[in-house]
């Protein structure tokens, strides 16, 4: 019975019962705490015909697997959002998702077999170290060199894998000096051990390689984490839909893939538009926000274009196809943005500049060493050379870094700010340009009643017909209506012959009174982001509402601020007046205005400007996000932005902006005192060793000491970084 | 000193025990998720027990 009445309450997924799975995995928003999912687990029982529902908190992702003779999929998706948690379906595990799986369980297990090796080796060499008998030490040595090649061989294999590379490609990774002395340290080591010569390294290689898989491993979860996003396609090809068939004259459900130009398709009210295609039908309302941001609805008339992704909000419609998948204007933005997101490096071209010089040179150092010697005293050159490799090895930058970035994304999650891409710590400090979106962004992106003009004339009585005329509109103001109305508490009223037109209103009886909610002649009001409607009795207007997205109230000190860093742009799909006049309230410059830029127009202007940031909300947005040098998502964005952006906030609002500069500066700062330090200490070691004046076991103890104080300080600096932010805001408020 | 010879192959076994013991809890899936299973225990059994035996 309860199934019966909650498939009549919600239709919104009912799609879903068109796919032939019976697994199907979600995304969920909203899962906290144990709370939330012991409710989504209360399912398991009350639901039958459930099979498995399977709760991933890390991932955000829910599988639902059910009996399909029992259940349909539309009804457990139901009775999840029923709960209060927003669910999105997701494809199909894709081939790259195993094989990202995959490759996570083998970094751990590489690195846990490293972990077992080194931790044995370590227990045998602080033996030897402590003086064992000469008989002992070799046994130690022996069995610390079988206890190393599991590394070497095994966990050690994505070093092999980039001097593969290397030798391919012939260009020079940070990995190179890695390999180059575990082969040098591993071949002076075997041959000492031969010879009973002692000068075994085999610890100190074992913790170099455990220490620094350790670090990549963490940096590669985290950075995965922030970057699942990417499978959030929207089900364009998978769904099925209402297919005409000539030959049996009918509507046929048929998956959207197998559509050909040309085939009709009939749409129901509420559906997202599967296809790019042509209208059949007289004319049409839909939703187009996914791709021009614009939230109102829009007409549409026979034969016109309409795109993926449009919500449909007429009851019915036959829609002639002209594109599918991938063809679609939405499908190419997604295919745009992925190819983007891949294009992607890890470590900035500043960076791995550096560390290629570096790289380069201290292997022909070390070389140089070895012809040097190698005529008088081989041994010492290989000594001498091991120790500068060894002692030389870029932890600061193949590790420090590494390690420090990804505790500067943790940090920056924690105040609500996701950064996916961690070249954005270094790229923020540059940008000279912000670029902002209005809907959305500056504004809440959402109608909201404003004032009533002429103001306190209605009563009760007309606010509950105002919220009965309104409360099933599916038009924005409807919804802006019955906020407000539920707010001050209304109650509802029963009307005859209730009607909506698209593009008109709302109408009723009552009473032998006939109500109307319609567009007004147009009021004076100064404030050209405001519409209005008009409350008609018998046709005659009583009062007029106005509604508006409103202004956040941080916006204004926000761009203030931003100002003094760079020049602030204001880039909107909207008309003039409102963009200006918006610009005014906030303070941007009218000269840096654009108004009515279609997404094609936003891209461009975003490739003009060099250094710089957008931020934005729409899937309007979203070529632009990924196209400035740093995209930034606020809260509530469209799916498309945050697969572009580089940022997006998890907390409502764009004064996170300045936390997120906050958390660079203390990155960069941190950064740059470990290059400093590294590259002293380096440098020091450097010549030490080639002096001779520091033989490899001396190299192989200071070699985790500087990594130790690396890692120490990148720690202590990241740690203190929410205290700097809020004393830093605490001063700033202080003073003003 | 010769227990020693018994006791490090003892040590490597049991270092050995564990690593097989991880190896195989990490292809089983167990640290995919490190969020969940702390929430999962603490919800009563017997709601999911019901649901298996049906």
């Amino acid at each position: 019975m309860t199934a019966n009445m909650l498939l009549t309450q919600v239709n919104s997924f009912d799609f879903l019962n068109h796919l032939p799975e019976s697994e199907m995995r979600f995304h969920i928003e909203g899962v906290r705490c144990q709370n939330c999912l012991g409710k989504i687990y209360e399912l398991r029982q009350k639901l039958d015909g459930l099979i498995e529902l399977h709760l991933n908190m890390s991932t955000k992702q829910l599988l639902v697997r059910i009996d399909k003779s029992k259940i349909k999929m539309s009804h457990v998706a139901n009775e999840i959002s029923i709960l209060g948690y927003t669910l999105q379906p997701l494809q199909t595990p894709s081939e790259s998702e195993k094989i990202q799986k995959e490759k996570n369980h083998r970094s751990l297990i590489g690195l846990g077999v490293a972990a077992a090796s080194t931790g044995n080796i370590m227990l045998l060499s602080a033996a030897n170290y402590a003086g064992a008998d000469p008989g002992y030490v070799y046994i130690f040595d022996s069995l610390s060199f079988l206890l190393f090649l599991p590394i070497l061989l095994y966990s050690a294999k994505p070093f092999w894998q980039s001097f593969l590379l290397f030798w391919k490609t012939k260009s020079v990774n940070i990995d190179l000096t890695i390999i180059t002395a575990v082969v040098l340290g591993t071949g002076f080591s075997l041959y000492n051990l031969i010879h009973k010569m002692g000068f075994v390294y085999f610890d100190s290689m074992a913790m170099l390689l455990l220490l620094l898989l350790a670090s990549r491993y963490m940096l590669d979860r985290i950075q995965q984490r922030y970057l699942n996003t990417n499978y959030l396609n929207p089900l364009l090809l998978e769904t099925a839909v209402d297919v005409w068939l000539p030959e049996s004259k009918t509507f046929e459900n048929r998956p959207v893939k197998n559509l050909t130009r040309g085939d009709i398709i009939q749409v129901y009210k509420d559906q997202s538009l599967p296809v790019d295609g042509r209208l059949i039908s007289e004319n049409a309302y839909l939703n187009t926000a996914v791709i021009t941001g614009e939230s109102q609805p829009q007409k549409f008339l026979k034969s016109d274009l309409l795109f993926a992704g449009s919500k449909i909000l007429s009851n019915k419609l036959k829609i002639s196809v002209e594109k599918v998948g991938s063809t679609t204007r939405i499908g190419e933005y997604l295919k745009q943005l992925s190819d983007q997101i891949h294009g992607e490096t890890q470590l900035t071209s500043k960076l791995n500049g550096m560390a290629k010089v570096f790289t380069i040179s201290i292997i022909a150092l070390a070389s140089l060493l070895l012809i040097y010697f190698a005529p008088s005293n081989f041994s010492e050159g290989v000594q001498r050379a091991l120790a500068l490799v060894i002692l030389a090895c870029p932890c600061a930058l193949g590790l420090a870094v590494p390690l420090t970035q990804s505790l500067a994304l943790m940090k920056a999650s924690r105040l609500g700010i996701i950064i996916k891409n961690g070249n954005v710590l270094h790229e923020v400090s540059k940008i000279q340009n912000f670029v902002f979106d209005k809907t959305g962004t500056l504004t809440y992106g959402q109608f909201e009643f404003d004032h009533w003009s002429p103001d306190s004339i209605l009563t009760e009585k007309d606010f509950s017909i105002i919220m009965s005329l309104e409360q099933k509109a599916r038009h924005p103001i409807g919804k802006a209506f019955t906020k407000y109305l539920k707010d001050k508490n209304t109650s509802l009223c029963k009307l005859d012959g209730w009607m909506e037109v698209f593009g008109k209103g709302v109408s009723g009886n009552l009473a032998g009174d006939f109500y109307e909610i319609k567009s007004a002649p147009i009021f004076y009001s100064d404030n050209p982001l405001l519409s209005s409607v008009g409350y008609y009795k018998n046709n005659e207007l009583l009062a007029v509402a106005y509604f508006g997205d409103q202004i956040r109230p941080q916006s204004k000190s926000i761009i203030q601020k931003l100002k003094k860093r760079g020049n602030v742009f204001l880039l909107s799909g909207d008309n003039i007046n409102q963009v200006q006049h918006l610009a005014k309230e906030v303070g941007i410059p009218l000269e840096n205005v654009k108004a009515s830029a279609s997404p094609e127009e936003k891209v461009q202007f975003i490739d003009s400007l060099n250094y710089c940031a957008m931020i934005g909300d729409g899937a309007n947005d979203a070529v632009a996000i990924s196209k400035a040098h740093v995209g930034v998502a606020v809260q509530g964005s469209m799916i498309a932005s945050l697969k572009a952006a580089d940022v997006y906030f998890t907390i409502e609002g764009v004064e996170h902006l300045y936390h997120l500069f906050d958390v660079c500066e203390i990155f960069e700062k941190t950064v740059k005192g470990h290059m400093w330090f590294s590259a002293l200490y380096n440098l020091l070691g450097a010549l030490a060793a080639i002096l001779g004046f520091i033989n490899p076991l001396v190299a192989a103890l200071l070699m985790p000491a500087s990594s130790l104080t690396v890692l120490m300080t990148s720690l202590w600096g990241m740690k203190t970084i929410q205290l700097k932010i809020f004393k830093k805001h605490l001063s700033k408020e202080v003073l003003t | 000193m010769s227990i020693i010879l018994i006791m490090i192959p003892a040590s490597l076994l049991l270092g050995l025990f564990f690593l097989g013991a991880f190896i195989w809890a990490t292809k089983e899936g167990q640290f995919d998720d490190l969020v969940t299973p702390q929430y999962e225990i603490l919800i009563e059994d017997k709601q999911i027990k019901d649901v298996k035996h049906e």
